[in-house]
């Protein structure tokens, strides 16, 4: 299977904007081609080649290799073919995401996942804030498809949540699922202060105790059928996803934000 | 120049500012303006603890006035302190709340005010019973206000404490009539925000670097921008307050500001300016963000203004 | 510096040219006559066989103010979609539904307009107003100034304060704030609503005042008859978008008895409730009214179909109307004793009943008015649609084919309930060229604007008369403002200053004195920091004041 990769000769000095370098973007396109691309770099427009060494022959898959978080929006609006990442990234990974697949194996930072559409998020080190949430003035954060994060996630994870499957391997910051609308998040470690803030909708999988806010109910310990069908669909879907099943069917369910007359729901396993 | 250059406009208390300025843009609000709540408001929740010290005047000029055109006699008007220890006057109604629940009170009383049933029988150290009497006291009020200045909630994500007080006011205006007041205007923050507004139509934070305007809420903040070394250099300016020094950084920093300020570490470029309101004629926003004040001439300075100043750098480019 | 615009055919309503083939001389951004064959032009145009019309005047478009920039707050989205790059001319700016300044004026001068007229300048609120219509390029502005939900207004009114007494305070506020008109928006509603209200008849008694809006109606109608001010009182009636509120306007406007009265974004107070929805057309009721009453005016407020946001003062209908959100965000305020304002988002939807028979209604009332030097083109922007729509809306009004095969695809039950199918009245160019030059020119009182006669501004857009209109009145070949080439084929090619038109009719002075304890004690700015001059309009960006002529003030 023939692919294009892109290989960061250095970090460069202020965050490039890599949308343009996605694999349904550069299908056919020459490494000649490529390396004329014009990135946005602060005030200064770059040519990919200035910043990369382009090997391969484009296909369905873009390698990115020594990625760093200077590199921006990588993957963002992108629609099909498979991006693998080696090493950090920066703000808006896969922001917009139409379909296909996202790999990163290091890190990534703030607002992963915004406005994503379908498709697959694969982030195997550490998120910053707002992941899968919305950007100033949307209404709306993530649309669907699925993100998982190997690490930990900052605050605000999921914020405005409108659809689709947010699992964090490690732990969550504040404010986690805050303003949900619909949608599932699950969180494997600890979350920080208030989750659920003024969520209307959607459920939050926590895996123990946290401090809810006081306007959340307790409506006692249940055995959910919901449950065993979450873990089937992640087992479905992709194996990382596979290991966020829950196991059991046993959690104390909280419903709120009543503060805005939400009806989302906390679950905490048992 | 920023639109010449394609830099970032920003402004030094835009953390602050963006506590509003995101809930406005995410759900809105009912608010009202110093007026109506002088000569209107029966009963105002101020919020935060340092109101009164960051706007010395409010009490005296809104609060402790009672004579209206709207009542015979003076005016009955309820002032409830909602915040941690504020320092409020002596004998006022005080309800201590820590900041980082302020979120969480203003959710309960919006279920109490909706008669939402909760099980939660304390929040934030405040008796349900004494959330309940207060809630009720809001409904019950002909014109209420809620007052807070966005600079006191002075914590990560304070947004959301500022939209459970703007969902507050929204439920209470179901039956009857409520207002929030947010609180801003200092060093023309509420006055740069306006400007950057109608010219560009986007807020502060936005950055011209693609030669389109570019908003960025969370990465074109300034304290951002410079920690994650995303600027090469930095335009401070602050022609009001001598105090207000650029933040410590290693990027070249040039300062137009008043000559009175004295620096622990010197910029790249200082160029001492003249001051608004003293030296040249200008327009400023109150704290309400509504009325815009003329700034007269009242002496003479040798210094540019900002705007001259800005002017000759852009012609020299 | 001569100019010469040569052989264009001219459509100069308000010099009886329609069509005349003439040459345009152009000398210190005046139109002059023709000097004669010995002087030669600087610079020579050929326009033969182009449409020569003078700029375009929008009489109420929402280009600036509290609201305005409210409406720019809350939509970075919107803003988002629609971004103007930086040229060597221009700056990055961004447009749609609440455009800034700077595109406001790009746009505007590339459509061919050259003057556009803030309809809700509230006095408290003048100075930001002034200084973002300083910053809106090119085309001139004005602004009316909102009374009549003041408190002042009020309590002068139940004092039985003297007409006298009352007209000083309109002079004066038109005066201080620098305006060329007074407009009342749901009047004593705005005001109601502060104690609770949530509607106000036209004959219901206001809380606290015990005064009626037909009262306060009256009051301001007279107040402008008597100072003369060429633009007659400016309203926005009650009820507005209220099912059944036809029967309002109609009340209104007999209301008035005979007094001039401009009747805003009427499309709005023109709905019925008969059928099974309970919502339908009363355009041929209000334009048989307009019809029959020579006192009255109206511009439309047309709606068009997608995004737009909606600003206006009448806070008591936009807190109703916050029920519509869309997206869901809304601000409604109460502002300084003196008015209020609520901004709310709204998408027109083509297969929504009521919005596809609002598009209809609006329709109807252009093509069913008669005279169309008292009926003019308007979105109430942004209220109905962008002003980016007007090419589109013209083409509505001047191609029947095109708006039968629109008709044809809006929410089917809609299109059936108007007469919109059956009406075959197409508008000429002579007729666009009153209701968007002459017309508002003559309405406001503009006596050197919106015709091409000797001595007037050198506001002037040539088209291509293309048969598809849209495209013709999108695209101008040449707007020339005050004299200068100013956008060509669609582009800006000069970005110039434009000037702020007024009136300033006669008043006692003495009336400060009346009004100094009022600030003193319940505004909480004083009287002398009120008003706004020249100079300070011109630091905000404004080309100089343009004073306008008042009839003779009548004998009391
Ligand atoms: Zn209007």
């Amino acid at each position: 299977m023939s692919q294009v990769v892109l290989t960061l000769r250095a970090s460069p000095a202020i965050v490039v904007d890599c949308s343009p370098l996605t694999p349904d973007r550069l299908a056919g396109k020459s490494a000649a081609t490529i390396a004329a691309i014009e990135l946005q770099s602060g005030n200064r427009r770059l040519p990919a080649g200035d910043l990369f060494d382009i090997t391969g022959e484009s296909g369905d898959t873009l390698v990115i290799r020594n990625a760093c978080n200077k590199l921006d929006r990588i993957g963002a609006g992108m629609n099909g073919g498979t991006l693998e990442v080696e090493g950090d990234v920066g703000a808006f990974l896969g922001a917009g995401l139409v379909s296909g697949t996202i790999r990163v194996s290091g890190g990534a930072g703030a607002f992963a996942a915004t406005g994503m559409v379908a498709g697959t998020l694969h982030v195997r080190g550490n998120v910053g804030d707002f992941l899968g949430a919305a950007i100033a003035g949307d209404k709306q954060g993530m649309l669907g498809g699925l993100v998982v994060v190997d690490g930990d996630a900052g605050d605000r994870v999921g914020d405005h949540l409108r659809r689709g499957i947010i699992l964090v391997g490690g732990n969550a910051g504040d404010y986690c699922a805050s303003r949900m609308l619909a949608g599932t998040i699950a969180v494997r470690g600890r979350v920080g202060a208030l989750p659920g803030y003024a969520m209307k909708r959607g459920t939050l999988l926590l895996a123990g105790a946290a401090e809810l806010p006081t306007t959340f109910n307790d409506c006692g310990t249940h055995e959910l059928m919901f449950l065993r069908l979450f873990a089937r669909h992640l087992a479905g879907v992709d194996a990382a996803a596979a290991s966020f099943a829950p196991h059991g069917e046993r959690v104390r369910r909280f419903v709120g934000d009543r503060a805005n007359g939400g009806l989302g729901e906390i679950l905490i396993t048992v | 120049m920023a639109n010449r250059i394609g830099a970032i406009v920003d402004h030094m208390n835009s953390t602050a500012l963006s506590r509003n300025l995101l809930v406005l843009q995410d759900s809105g609000w009912i608010v009202t303006t110093f007026a109506e709540v002088r000569s209107r408001a029966d009963f105002v929740l101020i919020v935060g603890t340092e109101t009164n010290s960051r706007f010395p005047r409010f009490a005296e000029r809104l609060i402790d006035p009672l004579d209206s055109p709207f009542s015979d006699g003076p005016m009955q008007r309820s002032v409830v302190y909602l915040g941690a220890r504020p320092k409020a006057p002596a004998d006022a109604r005080v309800l201590d709340c820590p900041t980082n629940k302020l979120g969480e009170v203003f959710g309960a009383l919006r279920c109490l005010v909706a008669n939402r049933p909760l099980q939660a029988v304390r929040v934030a150290g405040l008796d349900m019973e004494i959330l309940n009497g207060l809630a009720d006291e809001m409904r019950k009020a002909k014109y209420g206000v809620v007052a807070w200045a966005a600079a006191d909630l002075d914590q990560p994500h304070g947004e959301l404490i500022v939209q459970s007080i703007c969902g507050l006011v929204s439920d209470l205006n179901e039956t009857t009539r409520f207002a929030g007041l947010p609180l801003g205007g200092n060093d023309a923050d509420v006055t740069a925000n306006q400007v950057t507004l109608w010219q560009t139509g986007l807020p502060l934070r936005t950055g011209f670097g693609r030669g389109v305007p570019e908003y960025d809420a969370y990465h074109f903040g300034t304290d951002r921008l410079l920690a994650g070394r995303n600027a090469d250099v930095l335009l401070w300016i602050s022609a009001f307050d001598p105090l207000r020094l650029p933040p410590e950084t290693d990027v070249p920093t040039i300062v137009l500001g008043s000559p009175a300020m004295r620096f622990t570490k010197a910029p790249a470029v200082f160029i001492p300016v003249a001051t608004p309101g003293l030296h040249h004629a200008g327009h400023f926003f109150r704290s309400d963000g509504v009325m815009a004040i003329r700034l007269r001439k009242l002496a003479d300075s040798p210094l540019p203004s900002v705007a001259e100043a800005l002017t000759a750098i852009e012609q020299a480019l | 510096m001569l100019i010469r615009l040569k052989g264009g055919r001219i459509y100069d309503p308000a010099n009886g040219a329609n069509g005349t083939v003439r040459d345009i001389y152009i000398r210190d951004g005046r139109i002059v006559a023709d000097p004669g064959d010995s002087a030669r032009p600087d610079q020579d145009y050929d326009v033969s066989g182009k449409v020569v019309m003078a700029g375009a005047i929008d009489m109420h478009t929402h280009i600036g103010g509290g609201k305005v920039n409210i409406a720019r707050a809350l939509l970075p989205e919107d803003h988002r979609a629609d971004l103007l790059a930086r040229t060597e001319l221009t700056r990055a700016c961004c447009g749609h539904a609440a455009p800034s300044t700077l595109a406001t004026g790009y746009r505007y001068a590339e459509m061919g307009y050259t003057a556009c007229f803030e309809p809700a300048l509230l006095p408290t609120n003048a100075r930001q107003a002034h200084m973002e219509m300083g910053d809106v390029p090119i085309v001139d502005k004005g602004g009316y100034a909102l009374l009549g939900n003041d408190d002042l207004l009020l309590s002068l009114m139940r004092e039985g304060a003297d007409q006298k007494l009352i007209n000083d305070y309109v002079a004066w506020t038109l005066d201080v704030t620098q305006c060329i008109g007074i407009k009342v928006v749901n009047p004593g509603g705005i005001n109601a609503f502060k104690f609770n209200a949530r509607k106000l008849d036209l004959d219901e008694t206001s809380p606290r005042y015990g005064i009626t809006p037909r009262a306060i109606l009256l009051t301001l109608a007279q107040a402008i008859e008597d100072l003369g001010v060429p633009h007659p009182l400016h309203v926005h009636g009650c009820n507005l978008g209220v099912p059944g509120n036809v029967d309002t306007t109609l009340e209104t406007i007999s209301g008035i008895e005979g007094l001039p009265m401009h009747l805003t974004h009427i499309q709005f107070h023109s709905y019925g409730t008969e059928g099974d929805r309970k919502f339908s057309s009363g355009a041929a009721r209000i334009a048989e009214a307009i019809n029959r009453n020579p006192n009255i005016s109206a511009d439309v407020g047309q709606i068009l179909f997608g995004q737009t946001v909606t600003a206006s003062g009448d806070n008591m209908s936009q807190h109703r109307n916050r029920k519509f959100a869309s997206p869901n965000k809304w601000v409604v305020m109460d502002i300084e004793c003196d008015a209020g304002c609520g901004v709310v988002p709204f998408r027109y939807r083509d297969q929504n009943f009521v919005n596809a028979l609002q598009w209809a209604i609006g329709l109807e009332i252009f093509l069913s008015v008669d005279d169309p030097w008292r009926i003019f083109l308007t979105t109430d922007h942004p209220n109905g649609a962008p002003f980016t729509t007007y090419p589109h809306l013209i083409r509505l009004l001047m191609d029947k084919t095109f708006r039968n095969e629109q008709l044809a695809r809006l929410n089917p039950d809609a299109a059936a309930a108007s007469t919109l199918g059956s009406i075959t009245r197409e508008y000429t160019l002579n007729e666009m060229a009153i209701m968007t030059r002459a017309g508002p020119a003559k309405i406001l009182g503009l006596a050197d604007r919106g015709h091409l006669g000797i001595g007037a501004g050198a506001d002037i857009t040539v088209y291509t008369d293309h048969e598809d209109r849209e495209a013709m009145f999108r695209t101008p070949d040449y707007v020339f403002k005050d004299g200068e080439l100013v956008a060509k084929d669609g582009r800006i090619v000069k970005v110039t200053l434009g000037a702020t038109h007024v009136v300033k009719p006669a008043y006692d002075r003495g009336i400060e004195d009346r009004l100094r304890p009022f600030f003193a004690r319940y505004r909480s700015t004083r009287l002398e920091n009120f008003a706004i001059d020249e100079e300070e309009l011109c630091e905000c960006g404004s080309s100089r004041l343009t004073v306008h002529q008042c009839r003779h003030a009548r004998v009391a």
